[in-house]
């Protein structure tokens, strides 16, 4: 282990001690420490009772994530390929974005109930927008020098598309994507706050009725767990489809 | 008519003046020329137009007798910067201009190794461009645009980011190969002596015209020697000589 990864572990253990030394005069309520809350956390994941709720969420935000991002990719490379489609619906893309997509949630679960397609569809909504933008910049910004070489060579325009816009853009793409994740969870906790049963957001929403902080807190530890691991996941998928643009600059 | 003929071209981009004004050059088969001139004189915009990359407003460009619209599948094109594509590994790259169309087949893919070996980059072969030097980015795309044995050849300054002596073994085994395969050349340059090291005409560009056009009269077999005899210094100093004309 690198001596800065040390440095690190130690503040976390620092954090985790001052946590405790600021919680112990504190009430359980206001401020639980960090026993009594891995205590929660871990009979929550023996007694199996947070599994629904995570499964619930994660398939929010991976269905989310998926419709979301596969709709902003598409647009995306139509606008950036279709002009005339560009400067159609642009305003209307960036006006449907202007709204806090957040505010609609109540919208959405009056349309689509309180089960989980409205957060899906919220999910999806927050995801679909970074994805198109750089989606439809990075077609748009390809180098104007390989443009003409692939014309050089007499390749079609769906060619040009496959072999040459998408892979040229997809580091910029993949960090649509990277925003598109960090969205998708707050997505989707945000429409469990606003209506449903089940689910890590409506967990917490559950814990602040029931006043039980140190449940919330350990929701808060599995969502943020849940987040890492996500990045995590979306910098194992980048490191695969970007390791050939990034040989010999690591070095 | 030439091989290569511009006749009466013009060509202006949108909301400027004229980039290129009532240019006509004649190439003939075989024949290397070097195009010499400040930045912005018009070289790349005349060199886009020959390749049939860019349409001219006015006059025609011909090809072996027959009017260019587009650019034909004979001709190579080297731009500035390498434009490699760092998706692939360097022999991807040479290969591209046929895997568009099909897959190579193992005649082509010999000859791609052929050209990577005579560049001089044969180890480089399943390296990816990130990996690779300025240099050897440059013999990359130059391997590609010689893959489907171009008859014409438009090089724009191919080797403008590479060091002296970099610079001298790419123009040796560039030379080689459009020796080896009797191509057709218009290359562009900054450097008079370049130029004259590897071209049989030297054509000065200023304003958008060509205004000169000078005859390089050194034996086809080139060598280091030739660029410190005295005829060698006496033609780029003539040219360098004529550019002071044309710039006062």
């Amino acid at each position: 282990m690198k001596k800065v990864e040390y440095y690190s572990m130690l503040l976390m253990l620092l954090m985790l001690i001052g946590w405790e030394l600021i919680a112990r005069p504190m009430s359980e309520l206001v401020l639980p420490s960090p026993g009594v809350v891995f205590i929660e956390l871990w009979k929550g994941v023996s007694s199996g009772y947070f599994l629904p709720h995570i499964l619930r969420t994660i398939t929010e935000i991976v269905l989310g994530l998926s419709i979301g991002c596969t709709m902003g990719f598409i647009l995306g490379v139509l606008m950036g390929e279709i002009d005339f489609l560009r400067r159609l619906i642009f305003p209307y893309v960036i006006a449907s974005q202007a709204v806090p997509k957040l505010a609609l949630a109540p919208l959405f679960i009056l349309w689509f109930g309180f089960g989980m397609t409205s957060k899906v569809v919220i999910t999806a909504l927050i995801c679909f927008f970074p994805l198109l933008e750089n989606t439809l910049t990075a077609i748009q910004y390809t180098d104007p020098n390989k443009k003409d070489l692939f014309y050089i060579l007499g390749a079609t325009r769906l060619q040009t598309l496959i072999h040459l816009k998408i892979p040229a853009g997809l580091p910029a793409i993949l960090a649509g994507f990277r925003v598109s994740v960090i969205l998708a969870v707050v997505g989707a906790v945000v429409g469990e706050f606003i209506g449903g049963s089940e689910g890590l957001g409506a967990l917490i929403i559950a814990s602040q009725g029931m006043m039980d902080t140190p449940l919330m807190f350990s929701v808060l530890i599995l969502l943020t767990i849940m987040g890492m691991l996500l990045y995590l996941g979306v910098n194992l998928i980048e490191g695969l489809f970007l390791k050939t643009y990034m040989k010999g600059r690591n070095k | 008519m030439g091989f290569l003929t511009l006749d009466h071209i013009h060509y202006s981009y949108p909301g400027q003046g004229s980039t290129v004004k009532d240019v006509t050059w004649q190439i003939e088969e075989g024949e290397f020329h070097c195009l010499l001139g400040k930045s912005g004189c018009g070289k790349t915009t005349l060199l886009k137009l020959a390749a049939g990359l860019l349409k001219p407003d006015k006059g025609k460009v011909y090809w072996q007798g027959v009017e260019v619209f587009k650019p034909s599948s004979q001709v190579g094109y080297v731009f500035q910067s390498p434009t490699l594509l760092e998706w692939k590994t360097v022999f991807d790259n040479v290969l591209l201009p046929i895997s568009l169309k099909r897959k190579p087949n193992s005649k082509e893919l010999d000859y791609g190794e052929t050209l990577l070996e005579l560049m001089g980059i044969i180890s480089q072969k399943d390296k990816y461009p990130t990996e690779l030097s300025g240099g050897q980015q440059s013999r990359v795309a130059i391997a590609r645009s010689l893959i489907q044995s171009p008859s014409m050849l438009f090089l724009d300054e191919p080797f403008a980011a590479v060091d002296a002596i970099t610079r001298e073994e790419l123009q040796d085994d560039l030379l080689k190969l459009c020796q080896l395969r009797k191509t057709t050349v218009i290359f562009i340059t900054h450097d008079i002596t370049e130029a004259v090291y590897l071209s049989d005409h030297v054509a000065i560009m200023s304003g958008g015209q060509i205004v000169q056009d000078y005859n390089v009269n050194l034996p086809k077999e080139r060598s280091f020697e030739m660029r410190y005899d005295s005829y060698f210094n006496e033609l780029c100093l003539k040219i360098r000589q004529s550019f002071s004309g044309v710039s006062s």
